[in-house]
């Protein structure tokens, strides 16, 4: 645990209390005479929140509220909300999250951030998603960006970015207990916001949450995924002038996460592991593996608003200390950003930017994964400016490019050209035409892996009987995967209550990564991947991009205030992908699991409604198409299912009281298969009742 | 699959938490020094209550003052605090609608919240014959119709009145109201002033 962070916590927390007003701000105006009122400054909202309805790409905002009436407690479950976002649980702690195809347990296309924070491990590029968390009550809105978002956001923001924005100090003044039980988890939630002199605020926060083992047919039970966490943070937001404004933020959590590794394969060579048991030599069939997990970030923002010129400096620190058996990691990241928002005469508004980013990491090898250059130090350098020119009263074209440095591939560029046209305040058509790549990751360009074992070679004389292994090799030369995208978006507003929300994408992807042979052994073994069919196994995998794919869909979201009480929400979303390697390519299966691992169609129906104003009930149900196979190196196939989830609340005053039941319609199900390290797992019935006291 | 109730031996793994949340004790003094309440929000509920004894409805109505809120609620609950307190000795009732065909003409004052926006001018049109006193925040909220619209200013709040609307309503805003404030008339979509 991150101790040396607690004392300046808590000096922060002492230094504005000592500060704190005691008295309730509306006595205080309401003292003061009308001219008095309107020489009081008030605290200035950081940067122009762009108005969904006026944004020229496929965006999505689930708000503080959509969370609440869900009843869902972390931000992965958050992200079902969303039309056209794939969220499959892999286990009690992991998830495969992904949009607009591409879904995988280490799904890498997706930029996350928090509060401006990127969460996604510079590892694999992907997301360690049970560990990223705020207090969801203080959540302003988590804005859900399909398609590129590159231009301004960087690499990685291929298929989507994931934006999870906490809300203003000065809007959670109060003091919040939250407390949750239920037969798959149970949670204790406590803040506190605090009002400071001229409109600065702040608040501190705790939470425990601890989730229950789920249920695995690999193992015929209990599926040993059971974890808890704890986490703590602040947030400050200091008003220093009437133009500037200072934010000071930082979280910190410590999570003891267990897991069942499957076929674990063990070093022969390491005297420890012999003599080998007859039955598996040097592999465990079943390894329960409980780790730790631990972080810490500590963020600063400066904003300066004159009216037409809006800059703002963010300077942030990341650490986070992952201790799994198959890879024991520390990364420590840097960041420095600028960016700055102009307005040009009465028709341009002009958005730039630069930023430094640093990134340490340290790996402890293991027999499975080893990883060069360690410790190794990688710097990124961005650069990007878009302008946003309204062309007439109802047309704006926005038009923008970043420029990115990385040291696995030196430069890239990602363009990106949006036009939106607004004839009335009912109907906006966009069109945007966008490239965006990912850059490649550690794991990609210099780490060796294990991945299957195999039988003693007859030909080798110093080691048989002992088995071999496979491995993945990384490759220094892979490249970045590039997407060319184009979207069409519609949206509606038929009349106060009803709303319709449109999205059409065609992409485009090149030098998608593919898993290569480099040779092949003299003896044939069991296809892993294809049961019953034998085959000359390659000496070792590596890395390249010899693979294209195209994908078209749409999303389609629907939201309709059907009676003063009563709000209805659908969402649905089509994909359709195709994948294609090179003739040159060894990798026989990827485009087909590119393919199954990805929902064909998902569809979902949310009903909110506020039964009396104390009362109300919500019900959600989600549609999910079959996978035909999700996993590369394990392959399962996921039938279609639905999920039924039911909330009824009772609220008065200060206290809420609620009860959730999730997934009702069946025992428990299985959503996506894990990689062939970990076992199958299958999401359970669950039940939580939770008492909130907000005052 | 799970007891809801902690086990000895699970007690004993949470013990490493205490261990890990002991700093949460040290926040308690602070639980009892600070206060509540945000900015923002509360301004405003204030200036409403404020500015409504510059105002003088029609008839001297009975029974309670009711204020209404359009939309998502942009006081985050100050306003409702009001209530219990009198404007001209009459006791203040809150109340909040989601759609405009809900409004009831019993409404002294509406405030429009800016979540409207979109609907805005044809809502303002459809009560603009009511003796009720519109408020609102978004741009141009009084050039399209609006009576008094709150304005964020050099970090301040100030007010634009459009007393052609207030008058049309049979409204009168007192001349000290009008003097702190911007004034501004209707003013059509394609930027004519409305005769």
């Amino acid at each position: 645990m991150p101790r040396n962070l607690f004392p300046l916590l808590y000096l922060v927390v002492l230094l504005t209390a000592s500060h704190a007003r005691a008295a309730d701000p509306l006595d205080d105006y309401l003292s003061l005479d009308l001219q008095e009122l309107l020489s009081l400054e008030v605290t200035s909202v950081a940067r122009k929140k762009q108005r969904v309805n006026d944004s020229a790409a496929a965006i999505f905002v689930i708000t503080r509220d959509d969370i609440r009436r869900s009843g869902v407690t972390s931000i992965p479950e958050a992200l079902r909300l969303a039309p056209g976002i794939q969220v499959a649980r892999i286990d009690a702690n992991k998830w495969a999250i992904s949009s607009r195809g591409f879904a995988s347990q280490f799904a890498n296309k997706l930029l996350v951030l928090i509060d401006g924070r990127s969460v996604y491990t510079p590892t694999y590029a992907g997301v360690y998603w049970e560990v990223q968390d705020v207090l969801l009550e203080d959540i302003d809105r988590i804005e859900v960006i399909r398609g590129p978002g590159s231009t301004i956001w960087g690499a990685n923001a291929v298929n989507g970015v994931i934006n999870i924005i906490t809300r203003p100090a000065a809007e959670s003044v109060g003091t919040l207990v939250g407390v949750g039980a239920g037969n798959e988890e149970q949670l204790v939630t406590l803040r506190h916001g605090f009002a400071l002199d001229e409109g600065s605020a702040g608040r501190v926060y705790a939470k425990f949450n601890r989730r229950e083992s789920s249920y695995s047919p690999d193992l015929n039970g209990e599926a040993g995924d059971d974890w808890d966490k704890t986490q703590m943070g602040f947030r400050i937001d200091l008003a220093l002038s009437e133009q500037d404004s200072l934010t000071l933020q930082g979280d910190a959590y410590h999570a003891n996460e267990n897991q069942v590794l499957r076929e674990f394969i063990l070093d022969p060579a390491d005297p420890a592991n012999l003599p080998p048991d007859p039955q598996h030599p040097f592999l465990l069939p079943f390894l329960p593996d409980a780790f730790e997990s631990e972080g810490y970030n500590l963020l600063m923002r400066w904003v300066r608003d004159e009216g037409d010129r809006q800059s703002s400096f963010q300077v942030y620190v990341d650490h986070s200390d992952r201790q799994e058996q198959v890879l024991r990691q520390r990364v420590d990241t840097f960041d420095i950003d600028f960016s700055q928002n102009l307005k040009l005469g009465r028709r341009n508004e002009l958005v730039w930017g630069l930023g430094y980013r640093r990134i340490e990491d340290d790996f402890d090898d293991t027999f499975r994964t080893v990883f060069y250059q360690d410790p190794k130090i990688q710097e990124l350098y961005n650069l990007f400016v878009q302008d946003e020119f309204a062309w007439r009263e109802d047309l704006k074209l926005t038009a923008g490019i970043k420029w990115e440095h990385n040291d696995y591939t030196g430069s890239e560029t990602q363009p990106s050209l949006r036009l939106l046209w607004a004839p009335d305040a009912r109907h906006a058509w966009w069109l945007a035409a966008s490239r965006a790549v990912r850059t490649p990751s550690r794991l990609e360009t210099n780490s060796s892996i294990v991945t299957y074992q195999l039988p003693p070679d007859p030909a080798d004389p110093v080691y048989y009987p002992f088995p071999g292994v496979l491995r993945v090799e990384g490759n220094p030369d892979v490249k970045s995967e590039i997407l060319d995208a184009l979207e069409l978006g519609y949206r509606w507003h038929l009349d106060e209550r009803i709303s319709l929300d449109l999205a059409l994408f065609h992409n485009r992807y090149s030098d998608l990564v593919t898993f290569e042979a480099t040779g092949s052994l003299s003896f044939q073994v069991p296809n892993p991947l294809n049961p019953g069919e034998w085959f000359y196994p390659p000496n070792s995998l590596t890395y390249d991009n010899l693979r294209d794919a195209t994908s078209q869909g749409a999303e389609l979201s629907l939201d309709w205030q059907a009676h003063e009480n009563w709000r209805l929400r659908a969402n649905y979303s089509w994909l359709d992908l195709s994948a294609d390697v090179d003739d040159s390519s060894t990798d026989a299966f990827g485009d087909t699991v590119l393919k199954g691992s990805s929902a064909r169609y998902q569809w979902s129906l949310r009903s909110q409604h506020s039964i009396t104003p104390e009362l109300s009930m919500d019900l959600w149900i989600q549609h999910v198409d079959a996978l035909s196979r999700s996993g590369f190196s394990r392959p399962r196939s996921i039938p279609a299912h639905t999920r039924f989830n039911l909330r009824m609340a009772w609220q008065k005053d200060d206290l809420e009281l609620s009860l959730v039941a999730f997934n009702l319609l069946k025992d428990r199900h299985s959503e996506f298969g894990a990689e062939n390290i970990f076992v199958y797992t299958d999401v359970e019935r669950s039940v939580l009742a939770t008492l909130r006291w907000d005052f | 699959m799970t007891r809801a109730v902690p086990s000895p031996s699970r007690l004993r793994r949470l013990l490493p938490h205490l261990r890990t949340a002991w700093p949460l004790l040290l926040l308690l003094p602070v639980l009892t020094l600070a206060g509540v309440g945000s900015a923002e929000p509360a301004l405003k509920a204030a200036l409403v209550y404020k500015l409504a004894q510059f105002i003088e409805w029609p008839e001297a109505a009975s029974g309670q003052f009711t204020i209404c809120v359009l939309g998502d609620d942009p006081f985050d609950g100050t306003l409702d605090r009001l209530e219990g307190r009198e404007i001209d000795h009459v006791p203040i009732e809150t109340a909040h609608y989601a759609q405009s065909d809900q409004v009831p003409e019993t409404c002294r004052i509406l405030y429009l919240s800016p979540e409207k926006r979109v609907f805005q001018r044809q809502i303002l049109e459809k009560f603009s014959r009511w003796p009720m006193l519109t408020l609102g925040e978004t741009d141009e909220f009084a050039e399209q119709g609006g009576m008094i619209q709150f304005h964020r200013q050099d970090g301040r709040i100030g007010f634009i009145i459009n007393p052609e609307r207030a008058r049309a309503a049979g409204l009168r805003i007192a001349a000290p109201l009008l003097s702190m404030s911007q004034i501004v008339e209707t003013r059509s979509r394609d930027g004519e002033a409305q005769p």
